[in-house]
Order: C-alpha cells, then sequence, then structure tokens
C-alpha cells in the first residue's frame, strides 16, 4: 500500500463510516491508544479486476454493536444492535471496498468483489493485527479501528 | 393500492434498512419479502405476485446480475421492475445492467430518501399506466 493509497483509504473508509452509520472518524497520527476491550471483530474480503488485492476492518466489538445500531436506527443496548454486529461491520467493508475501488481506480473499471467474511477475535488476535506495520488506524468515539489494503 | 416489494441482499442489516425505510415512506405495502441471494429471490418470484424488487448484486450461491439475467429470460418475470441497490461503482458494469433492463440504480452508501424515491418514482409510475 503506498502512502497515497494510505491516504485514499482513511478518506474513504471515514467518509462511509459517517455516511452510512452518523459515525465520524479521526485519523490516528500520533500515539496510539490502549483499548480495553475483550473481544474484536475482523471483517476481509478480496477484489479482482485491473488491480486485485484484499481489504480488511477489524474492530472492538463495541464499535461494531454501535455501527448496526446506527444502521438500523436503533439504540446500542438493542439486541438486534448485538445480533446484527457481525452482519453490519461485513456490509460496512463491502460499501467501503466499492468506494475505495472507484476512489482509486475511477469509475470505468469493472472488479469482482468476494463476499466478506467475519470472524470474532481475542485480544491476542488483535495484538497481532496491531503489529501489523501495514496497517492504518482510525479513531471512531476514542476506540481503535484497524484498516489493511493490500494491493498484489 | 398496495404493493409486493421483493428485497434481495445477503446482509440482514441491509433488508433490514430497506424494510425500515420502506415503511417509514409510507409507500402502501401489501406483502415485503426478503431473499439472500438471487435463487431465492427466482423462488419468491416464483411463488408470489411481485411489484418490484430491489436487489443488491455481490451475493453468494447466485448473484443479482444472474438473478437479473434469469428474469429478463422470463416471459413474465421480465416486467417486473428492478432496482440495484449496490455498491458497484463501475460505470461499465451499470451500463450492462442497464441494458438487462434494470429500472433504477442507488449506489451504497443510500438515504433512506434514494430509496424511497426510486420506489415512488417507478411505482407511481405503474399507477399512471
Amino acid at each position: 500500500m503506498t502512502d497515497e493509497m494510505a491516504v485514499t483509504l482513511v478518506e474513504v473508509v471515514s467518509e462511509v463510516m459517517e455516511q452510512q452509520a452518523f459515525m465520524f472518524a479521526d485519523v490516528c497520527d500520533g500515539e496510539e491508544p490502549e483499548t480495553e476491550a475483550e473481544t474484536f471483530l475482523h471483517t476481509r474480503m478480496k477484489f479482482e479486476g485491473p488491480s486485485c488485492g484484499g481489504l480488511s476492518v477489524a474492530a472492538p466489538k463495541g464499535v461494531c454493536v454501535e455501527l448496526a445500531a446506527n444502521l438500523l436506527g436503533v439504540e446500542p443496548d438493542d439486541d438486534i444492535a448485538e445480533e446484527d454486529s457481525r452482519d453490519a461491520l461485513g456490509e460496512f467493508l463491502n460499501v467501503a471496498c466499492g468506494q475505495l475501488l472507484t476512489a482509486l481506480y475511477g469509475a470505468g473499471p469493472v472488479f469482482k468483489l468476494s463476499i466478506p467474511k467475519v470472524e470474532a477475535l481475542d485480544r491476542t488476535g488483535w495484538e497481532a493485527l496491531t503489529r501489523d506495520e501495514g496497517r492504518a488506524m482510525l479513531l471512531v468515539d476514542d476506540a481503535p479501528v484497524l484498516l489493511k489494503l493490500s494491493v498484489t | 393500492m398496495a404493493y409486493n416489494i421483493l428485497v434481495v441482499d445477503d446482509s440482514k442489516t441491509v433488508r433490514r434498512m430497506i424494510t425500515k425505510t420502506l415503511g417509514m415512506a409510507g409507500i402502501p405495502l401489501n406483502e415485503l419479502y426478503q431473499a439472500e441471494n438471487g435463487r431465492e429471490g427466482l423462488e419468491v418470484l416464483a411463488a408470489n405476485w411481485i411489484d418490484l424488487v430491489l436487489t443488491d448484486i455481490n451475493m453468494p450461491e447466485m448473484d443479482g446480475v444472474e438473478m437479473i439475467e434469469h428474469m429478463s429470460d422470463d416471459g413474465m418475470l421480465k416486467t417486473v421492475p428492478v432496482v440495484v441497490v449496490s455498491t458497484e461503482g463501475s460505470e461499465t458494469r451499470i451500463e450492462e445492467l442497464k441494458q438487462k433492463g434494470i429500472r433504477g440504480y442507488v449506489r451504497k452508501p443510500f438515504t433512506p430518501e434514494a430509496i424511497k424515491d426510486v420506489v415512488e418514482e417507478i411505482l407511481g409510475g405503474q399507477d399512471d399506466g
């Protein structure tokens, strides 16, 4: 991922989060925050076209519940928000990937997108992702959200 | 006149969002059907009278393009208006979908107003006809 791609990635993901879920993200360009969360969700998908690669997003479960709640217009403590948190994160990635590919390559090329896969992570899995030097970090309500774009 | 609308999307969150939008928009609904992919969508279409289909593209088992192609090949189903609601941003792909007969396209992330407007435009047009 080039520096230019990283900037576009952060911009597009922030915009989708704001437009789709009314959640505001800040770029984390200073000291990275710790999180006390114990459970996390990680979603990833591939794309194939004039360029091929993958995009992934990981976040504390609480951020995903809030994402689902905002998409559905319910309170975060509503059971449906918890129930839809995995699905909501996958759909968020799907939308972000489509918007990102347009931002990077324009509206001409046709890309084939895979179906987003979502998995739960414990703290060990999360910390492994944070050590990946190729990822970017956003802050959403002071919680870290990890992004990674791989282009082959 | 109340309408039967089919929402096809593998994301239950999106199906819930669209369902809520249609309900809040005041569009007269008789039945709102849901399907998780194109194959399920075709099964619903085969068993029920549907006035409008709102469908995603990128779905497992059978994607939205294949479902639309099956509908185009069917004498009855090809008259059912289809609106694609997708993250697809390729003008080439969207033009291909228009050639296959889709009546509208809403890009994700969508606003409730965008869904409401396209549904009202198509179903209102049916009333006029």
